[in-house]
């Protein structure tokens, strides 16, 4: 083989994309061709070279929240997308919930990932708070009025936040009571609902969307302009979204779909 | 986000225009959300749209400074790895680095951008060949050869930056 013919094979070889015989064919040459071992070596470093400087640039800060808002208001684009539309445009944009929830997801995911607090999860500690609710395991403050239970748990956590108020009527769910709880130092306030098969507890604390599970599904309401977020743990599900500084978490072993549709029929 | 990003900074003229190109992406995405197959790797479907963005758009009025390129010249091309000067540039500070990053992409934007959207999507962007060849649309054996030449063609650029301690190393 000559070196010229070498060159090719030796950039496959350092991305790893040589087949076996291309493999032996340049391994071979390696050993009776200096050269070509040292313009081996030198491409690898080029190689490495490229991918820091590559590395070293990031995107604006402000980007990812113009796109995530041009993402929401699909119909009404902004002045900087306005400069393109004198290009061929595709359809009329229309939004799919499960494209648009990933492509927010390759937005917004790694920097709420990086943010992640510490402590335990109150979302799948709401969870399994749930699930001993209806095994009967917590014993809580029976209050059927919506009204004196909202009272009683803003009371508990000294009016520093409400508990989020559902009516569920229209699914046959009614409050029965509700408790206080401190799990790693932060306060919950839960609201327990109950029909003649089916129970909800809602969850409500103070947080953010660092509070996220990792492994939640995420769907961005784009009336609403806010994200709901769906993750479960043995048959039971929870739907979070977020209400400026108060975290509302439904949860029940209603299917995931109902469940989110109640949750963002309050919102 | 930082991927789209990173390829079209490296692609486009200037700061605002990698913006443009990033925005414009995720718009067209969601307007041709019927062409994507769940499953599949949206990395590489995103960097196609933005691509071909760019392509149409920018590619044809873009002036690339020329580079020598020419298929079959002799010229440097024998011995173009051994003409990396022999001093060692000493210990690298953040300030050092920094210089070398701007070198290296300031010399990615004078080769043409046929050999430079490889680099982009190999290198940088940590695609296979054959995703880089869906995203540009060219044979698998394209990609390969383009990414050769056009790392040869980078390292011409950047003689005198890059390589000296790397050289160093390899003769020891």
């Amino acid at each position: 083989m000559k070196c010229e013919e070498a060159q090719e094979l030796i950039t496959a070889l350092i991305d790893n994309e040589l087949s076996d015989s291309e493999r032996s064919s340049i391994e071979s040459h390696f050993k009776g061709c200096v050269r070509c071992r040292f313009v081996h070596e030198q491409e690898q470093a080029l190689k490495r070279e490229i991918r820091a400087a590559g590395a070293s640039v990031s995107a604006p800060p402000g980007l990812r929240e113009k796109i995530l808002s041009e993402l929401g208001i699909a119909s009404q684009r902004d002045e900087a997308s306005k400069r393109w539309e004198w290009l061929a445009w595709p359809a009329k944009l229309t939004l799919r919930p499960a494209l648009v929830l990933t492509l927010l997801l390759l937005l917004a995911l790694p920097a709420i990932y990086l943010m992640r607090p510490k402590g335990p999860s109150l979302p799948l500690f709401a969870l399994e708070g749930h699930k001993k609710i209806v095994e009967g395991a917590y014993a809580y403050a029976k209050e059927e009025s919506r009204e004196k239970l909202k009272e009683q748990l803003l009371r508990s956590v000294e009016g520093q936040f409400a508990p989020m108020g559902y009516d569920l009527s229209a699914v046959g769910l009614r409050p029965v009571g509700g408790m206080a709880q401190e799990i790693g130092g932060r306060k919950i306030l839960v609201t327990i609902y109950e029909g003649t098969a089916l129970s909800i507890s809602c969850y409500t604390f103070l947080g953010t969307e660092k509070d996220v599970p990792d492994d939640a599904t995420a769907y961005f309401d784009t009336e609403k302009k806010i994200n709901f977020y769906t993750f479960s743990r043995g048959g039971v599900n929870g739907v979070l979204h977020r209400e400026g500084k108060v975290i509302c978490i439904l949860v029940s072993e209603l299917p995931m779909e109902e469940l989110l549709a109640l949750a963002r029929s309050k919102v | 986000m930082e991927h789209l990003y990173r390829v079209a900074f490296h692609l486009a003229k200037e700061k605002g225009e990698a913006q443009d190109i990033v925005q414009e992406t995720y718009a067209r995405a969601l307007g041709a959300y019927g062409q994507f197959t769940p499953g599949t790797n949206m990395k590489a479907w995103l960097t196609k749209i933005l691509y071909n963005f760019f392509f149409d758009h920018f590619h044809q009025k873009k002036r690339w400074v020329l580079v020598e390129d020419k298929a079959g010249q002799k010229d440097e091309e024998a011995d173009y790895w051994e003409k990396v000067p022999a001093e060692n540039p000493g210990p690298e500070s953040q300030i050092l680095l920094k210089e070398r990053n701007t070198k290296i992409t300031d010399a990615l934007r004078k080769i043409p951008e046929e050999f430079r959207a490889p680099i982009l999507l190999v290198d940088m962007g940590d695609f296979s060949y054959a995703e880089a060849a869906e995203i540009i649309s060219c044979p698998v054996g394209t990609v390969r050869s383009r990414l050769s030449r056009g790392r040869r063609l980078l390292y011409k650029q950047l003689k005198g930056y890059l390589g000296a301690e790397d050289k160093v190393t390899a003769r020891r």
